[in-house]
């Protein structure tokens, strides 16, 4: 898969230029531009589209060009009249190149050993905007793009301190995408950054094109239905995590960074429980697991009660529940699995829809179908309830793949008490909570802080306490300084 | 895993009082009430206590070994044959427990939730599930009881407090009205929801912090007297002495009388059986868990899957031997004492006289 790509840099700018373009044959988007500065012979060779044209014609070539008369050393040129900011000596002719690839431009002037690299990255780039998946009521409006100098810069804006250290590494060996890793020195959990690090430099693909790629190629169980890595689009939620001692990776051309270790408290957690008052923040955090609950329940305990324990619930409620599927072909657990179906159909349609038809895709799937099929008598109408109120419920999760993990389950809890019941319903939480507690994210366990009796953690799980009792930072991620506010 | 002693004080906490608290506790009122009526309380109390000295020789005993694993500690004791057959015995014991304990509570819920479902299959997956969570090793059985300890205790706190107000507490007197001697037999029965302190020598030899041990085990013992205790009062108060006699599962039956006016619920014990699940699953896992392992150590197996397996069928059978409930407890009272006997208070107790093993061994090497 690994291209052999020469690392001697001749004195002759002729024969470079040569090499690269036998290398770069048929390539119709590099730019070559050879002159003189002086009596040196000097070339230009960048990527059309990505340079930016302006800073090469006013700064390099102009300056290089009428003041190079004065030049009588190779050397001097770059610390005389190259007027451009961010310029590198290279050594290695396949690092050039490789820079050269990402944007930047290369530099032969004749008798040097090295080259030059000017920093001309520049392509017409999505600018920053509002965050479309993980939306807030109060809290910052700024989202990733898919640009990763300004993701890292918009993390920077939120911790200037010397501690911060973002390490780049360039992942895939074709794609060479740029990636950076961020911690904060002093605080981040040193045996989980030497994980991440093991498992980056064991990355052996040819190409890296979102950040999804590099969650499942790190994360710990593959086989797992639960997000170990969180994703995030917003520079807060990265800051925050790095306050807490995790450690953010982000991947150029995607606006998702990705934060390693994730707890199962953390994917619940959304920056609003932070940023408004202690007791709102609560209180949200509170309706959110209730609505985990009933998104993962509601359905399997319909079915079980009306198959197994119409003893449980109320005479007249299992009269009325039995009135109302009367007529109803199928039992309730065909009921709920044909809704649970269309239901996935319907939310996979409005994905995939352009915005504009999503609408009606919703009204027609949601209302029109909905009624019609209550109608023609094929579920009943507490089903429709039901399979509206779970779907309601499950969006109230800030993270996605955690949803779709539990829209998942649901299926199965569905199954379970279809055969055996409330004691199916329980002997699957069971079995969720086992694999839940053999999960480890980066060596912290998944249910962290739910398995010790921690104090200090518990006042920021189910409700958040006021941020003057939020004095250390999580106990489990075992950060090196714990303090956070004294 | 960085070292291989992980478990806190904490986990072991959690880890007794959930081996502990099991299905026993539906007829323990009873078991009470039938021998000293009203001061089934004080018979809890007192076989704390004896609970906790037992713990703590085999504490003891343990510690005076290193904190080897068991198997090594009876091997290294008794030589190879005798600590073969003496580790089996004990196995024996704990199989048969957990086995007893699952018909038992394969019956309730067939009782109370599944009434058409055959006991066979209610078996099969119980031990499946428990199967999966024994593969993962010791860290995940006490990180599981760890969390499964608030996932018992919190709800069933709450459901005691919702009997509050049928409760009669005058109905736990009068008090010290019998003769020692039925003290005495209803100490002896009540030991017996004791039992599961044995998972200890599961425990002991991967704990962190080796000192706190002994204070630990007490606070634990302690909760599980406390609560015993308060079903006890609870279902005496609801119920009177009189009538906690006849009742097959007291605790049930007590909280089957719940009914909260205008709540949705309407038969509460079926709901408060789904959450009993866990309090035998728990108590289940870590007997099968302890018999695997010694399993394991006893026939040198490389790892805790293959000896998981082996034990399956004879748990499946002895569970499914007994045909009815009458039989079940008339089984359990006829084989469990003297197995509890050696298992608890005999073979600690010899482990403890003899001399510490390593000590015989320094002296023998001279």
């Amino acid at each position: 898969m690994k291209e052999k790509i020469r690392d001697s840099i001749s004195l002759k700018t002729e024969e470079n230029v040569a090499y690269i373009k036998e290398l770069l044959k048929n390539t119709s988007d590099i730019v070559f531009r050879e002159f003189y500065i002086g009596n040196f012979k000097a070339a230009l060779i960048y990527v059309d589209g990505m340079g930016d044209k302006i800073l090469l014609n006013d700064y390099v070539l102009e300056n290089v060009m009428f003041k190079g008369y004065s030049i009588t050393d190779a050397s001097e040129i770059k610390d005389r009249i190259l007027a451009v900011t961010d310029v590198r000596e290279i050594e290695k002719l396949s690092e050039a190149i490789n820079a050269m690839l990402s944007g930047d431009t290369i530099m032969f002037i004749e008798g040097l050993e090295n080259c030059y690299v000017v920093a001309s990255r520049s392509w017409p780039a999505r600018g920053v905007s509002e965050p479309s998946a993980e939306t807030v009521i109060r809290g910052s409006r700024d989202g990733f793009t898919e640009t990763i100098r300004f993701n890292t810069a918009l993390v920077r804006r939120r911790v200037r301190d010397t501690r911060l250290k973002l390490v780049s590494k360039s992942l895939g060996v074709r794609s060479k995408t740029d990636s950076v890793i961020m911690y904060i020195d002093d605080i981040a959990n040193k045996d989980v950054l030497e994980e991440l690090f093991k498992r980056v430099e064991n990355i052996n693909i040819d190409a890296i094109l979102d950040s999804g790629y590099v969650e499942q190629l790190i994360e710990d169980n593959k086989w797992s239905i639960f997000p170990q890595i969180q994703s995030t689009e917003r520079p807060d939620v990265v800051a925050a995590a790095l306050y807490e001692g995790r450690v953010a990776i982000l991947i150029d051309n995607s606006p998702f960074a990705l934060i390693v270790p994730a707890t199962m408290a953390s994917l619940f957690q959304s920056p609003d429980d932070y940023y408004q008052r202690w007791i709102y923040g609560s209180v949200i955090r509170l309706v959110r697991f209730f609505s985990i609950f009933i998104s993962l329940m509601l359905p399997a305990l319909y079915v079980a009660v009306t198959s197994f324990h119409t003893s449980i619930i109320p005479t007249k409620l299992a009269y009325f529940i039995a009135a109302s599927r009367e007529g109803v072909p199928f039992p309730a657990f065909v009921e709920a699995l044909i809704m649970e179906v269309s239901l996935a159909f319907l939310l996979e349609a409005i994905a995939r829809l352009p915005k504009a038809i999503g609408a009606t895709i919703g009204i027609v799937g949601g209302l029109i179908i909905g009624q019609a099929a209550v109608t023609a008598g094929i579920v009943s109408p507490i089903m429709i309830i039901i399979v509206s109120l779970t779907v309601i419920t499950s969006f109230t999760t800030p993270n996605y793949e955690i949803t779709s993990a539990f829209r998942m389950l649901r299926v199965l809890f569905i199954i379970a008490a279809s055969i055996v019941g409330l004691y199916g319903i329980m002997l699957g939480l069971i079995v969720t909570l086992i694999h839940m507690v053999k999960l480890k994210s980066f060596g912290i366990p998944y249910l962290a802080p739910m398995n010790n009796a921690n104090k200090n953690d518990f006042k920021d799980m189910y409700l958040r306490f006021p941020l003057k009792y939020l004095k250390n930072r999580p106990e489990y991620m075992e950060t090196e300084d714990k303090v956070r506010q004294k | 895993m960085k070292d291989k002693e992980f478990i806190t004080p904490y986990g072991l906490f959690t880890t007794i009082v959930v081996t502990i608290v099991g299905v026993g506790i539906f007829s323990y009122p009873r078991e009470l009430a039938a021998d000293v009526g009203t001061d089934g309380w004080i018979a809890t109390i007192v076989s704390g206590i004896i609970s906790y000295l037992l713990i703590y020789i085999a504490y003891k005993a343990i510690k005076n070994n290193d904190y080897n694993k068991f198997y090594n500690i009876v091997e290294n004791n008794f030589g190879k044959i005798i600590g073969f057959i003496l580790a089996l015995i004990f196995i024996i014991y704990s199989i048969f427990s957990i086995s007893i304990g699952m018909r038992v509570f394969i019956e309730v819920i067939k009782m109370y939730l599944l009434e058409k479902t055959p006991t066979e299959f209610l078996l099969l997956i119980t031990i499946l599930v428990g199967s999966y969570l024994i593969r993962g090793e010791i860290n995940t059985l006490v990180k599981f009881n760890e969390i499964s300890f608030w996932a018992m205790f919190v709800p069933i706190i709450l459901i005691l407090l919702c009997t509050l107000n049928r409760t009669d507490f005058t109905n736990i007197f009068p008090i010290l009205n019998n003769n020692p001697y039925d003290y005495i037999k209803t100490i002896r029965t009540s030991m017996f929801s004791f039992g599961g302190i044995q998972i200890i020598y599961m425990i002991l030899p991967f704990m962190k912090d080796k000192k706190k041990i002994s204070k630990t085990a007490l606070k634990s013992i302690a909760f599980v007297t406390l609560f015993y205790v308060i079903i006890v009062i609870f279902t005496l108060a609801v119920f009177t002495k009189s009538q906690t006699k006849i009742l097959l599962w007291p605790t049930i039956t007590m909280i089957k009388s719940i009914s909260i006016p205008g709540a949705f619920i309407e038969r509460w014990e079926g709901v408060v059986m789904a959450l009993w699940v866990i309090f035998y699953f728990t108590t289940f896992v870590n007997g099968y868990y302890l018999c695997a392992d010694i399993v394991k150590d006893m026939f040198r197996l490389s790892d805790i899957k293959l000896s998981s397996v082996l034990i399956v069928p004879f748990i499946y059978l002895i569970a499914l031997y007994p045909e009815n409930i009458a039989e079940l407890y008339d089984i359990n009272s006829k084989v469990t004492p003297s197995l509890y006997l050696y298992s608890l208070v005999i073979l600690p107790l010899i482990l403890i006289l003899r001399r510490p093993s390593r000590k015989r061994a320094i002296e023998e090497c001279d």
